[in-house]
C-alpha cells in the first residue's frame, strides 16, 4: 500500500496572534501569513443567523426601505443582555472546531460562527490578496 | 466554492485516556457497515489492543444484535457493557428493538455527545465508532467535537453504493478528517464445493473509487453466508470461526488501520486557539 492517510487541503494555521485590539494575524502551514481586521470577520460571521440578517439588510436597502417596521419586511430582533454590554467586535477566544475551522466567541456573546480554513484564506485582507480580489474585481466589471 | 457547513460549535469532547478514535462509515445504508465496525473491534481486540466500539447509529442501532447483546435497565446496568474483551455503548442498550427512535437533530447530537463524554470509556488503544448511513447529525457532531484519528468508508461494488460512498468520503475530506481508506464490502463469493470465485455485485469498484479519489484502498472483503448467520446470533465471525478466510480479510484490514492510525498521530500537531 503505497498512499497514506489523505488529508483535505495543503494549509492549516501554525500560529494565531492578536495585534493590537483591531487585528487577528494567522501563520499558515504554506507560508502565508493572514491578517484581519475583528470587524471584518464578524461582518462576515458565517452562522445562519448573521447571514440571514445579510441578506435581509440587502435586499432591505435595495429595495429603499432601510427602518424596521416598514411594511414588515425587516424583522425586529431580539437583543439580549450581553450583546448591549459587550463590543461585537472584540473577540474573547478563537478556538479550533475539529479539525477544519475555528469559532470566535465575540464579548457580545455571539458565538456561532465556524469559520472554516477556507473562509480565513477567502477573507484574508493582507496587501497581497486585497490586490489580487481588486484584480479580479476589476475583471468582473 | 464549497457548501457552509451549518449549526453551532459544539464543545470540544476530551477523550484523555483513548489513542485512536476510528469513524465506521458509509454513504449509503445497507452496505455492512456495522459488520465491518464489530469485526474490525473484535480483529484488532484479537491483535492484543484494548477496544471500544460506540454504536452511533441512533435510529437504527444493530450492534447490540451483532454481539448478542440486548436492552438493559439504565438504572441498573454500568455503561459501557463488556463483549468480548470490549467496552460497547449503543442506543439500542436503552431502548427495546421494536420501538424506534423518533428525534430530532438536536437530540441525535446529545445522544452522540453523551456517549463519548458521559461513558467511562477508560483506557482504550483504539475507539471504533460505528456511524449512521449519510452525512448527517451524527457524522458533523462526531467531527466538529470529537477527536476523531480518522475514518473509514465501507462501500459494495456496485455504483449505486459508490456515488453514496464518495459523498461520505467528501463530507470527511471537507472537515478535513484524515480517510484512512474504502472497504470493499460484499466483495466477491467463493463456492464452497467448486472453489470458483464470483463477483455477484461487479468487481472492483471499490478500488476504483479509492484510486479516483486519491485515498487508501484497505482491502475487499467477501461475502460468506457465516458472517450474516453469526451477526444474527450475536458472535461475529471474527471471533466465532478466527481461521476462516473473512476473519484473515479482517485481520488484514486491522493491520492496515493500525498503520495508518499510527501514521496520522505522528503527523499530527495541535491547532492553535487564541
Amino acid at each position: 500500500m503505497s498512499k497514506g492517510p489523505v488529508i483535505q487541503g495543503d494549509y492549516r494555521p501554525v500560529a494565531l496572534q492578536r495585534v493590537g485590539e483591531a487585528k487577528l494575524l494567522i501563520q499558515w502551514s504554506d507560508g502565508h501569513r493572514s491578517e484581519y481586521a475583528w470587524r471584518w470577520l464578524r461582518e462576515n460571521c458565517p452562522c445562519a443567523t448573521c447571514r440571514e440578517h445579510r441578506v435581509t439588510t440587502t435586499s432591505a436597502q435595495q429595495s429603499g426601505i432601510t427602518t424596521a417596521g416598514s411594511g414588515g419586511k425587516i424583522s425586529l430582533a431580539v437583543v439580549h443582555a450581553g450583546e448591549v454590554a459587550g463590543s461585537p467586535y472584540q473577540a474573547v477566544s478563537v478556538t479550533p472546531v475539529g479539525r477544519y475551522a475555528y469559532k470566535i466567541v465575540w464579548a457580545d456573546g455571539h458565538d456561532t460562527g465556524i469559520y472554516s480554513f477556507e473562509l480565513l484564506r477567502q477573507l484574508c485582507q493582507c496587501s497581497d490578496c486585497r490586490s489580487l480580489s481588486a484584480w479580479a474585481n476589476q475583471g468582473d466589471a | 466554492m464549497s457548501m457552509p457547513i451549518h449549526g453551532a460549535a459544539p464543545q470540544k469532547i476530551v477523550l484523555p485516556g483513548v489513542r485512536y478514535t476510528l469513524a465506521v462509515a458509509s454513504g449509503k445504508g445497507g452496505v455492512g457497515k456495522s459488520t465491518v465496525a464489530v469485526n474490525l473491534a473484535v480483529a484488532l481486540q484479537q491483535k492484543g489492543f484494548r477496544v471500544g466500539l460506540l454504536d452511533a447509529d441512533i435510529y437504527g442501532p444493530s450492534v447490540p444484535m451483532m454481539l448478542g447483546l440486548g436492552t438493559v435497565d439504565p438504572r441498573l446496568a454500568k455503561f459501557p457493557l463488556e463483549k468480548f474483551g470490549m467496552k460497547v455503548m449503543s442506543m439500542g442498550f436503552l431502548v427495546p428493538p421494536e420501538r424506534a427512535v423518533i428525534w430530532r437533530g438536536p437530540m441525535v447530537h446529545k445522544a452522540v455527545s453523551q456517549f463519548l463524554s458521559d461513558i467511562d470509556w477508560g483506557e482504550l488503544d483504539f475507539l471504533v465508532v460505528d456511524l449512521p448511513p449519510g452525512t448527517g447529525d451524527a457524522q458533523l457532531t462526531l467531527t466538529q467535537s470529537a477527536p476523531l484519528t480518522g475514518a473509514i468508508i465501507v462501500t459494495t461494488p456496485q455504483d449505486v453504493s459508490l456515488i453514496d460512498a464518495r459523498k461520505g468520503l467528501r463530507m470527511f475530506q471537507e472537515v478535513r478528517v484524515p480517510v484512512l481508506g474504502i472497504v470493499e464490502n460484499m466483495s466477491y463469493f467463493i463456492c464452497p464445493k467448486c472453489g470458483e470465485r464470483y463477483e455477484i455485485f461487479r468487481h472492483g469498484g471499490g478500488q476504483r473509487c479509492a484510486q479516483e479519489l486519491g485515498v487508501p484502498f484497505l482491502g475487499a472483503i467477501p461475502i460468506d453466508p457465516t458472517v450474516a448467520i453469526q451477526g444474527d446470533l450475536g458472535v461475529p465471525i471474527v471471533a466465532s470461526h478466527p481461521s476462516s478466510q473473512v476473519a484473515k480479510v479482517y485481520h488484514q484490514l486491522a493491520d492496515r488501520v493500525i498503520a495508518a492510525a499510527q501514521e496520522i498521530q505522528t503527523k499530527e500537531t495541535p491547532l492553535p486557539a487564541l
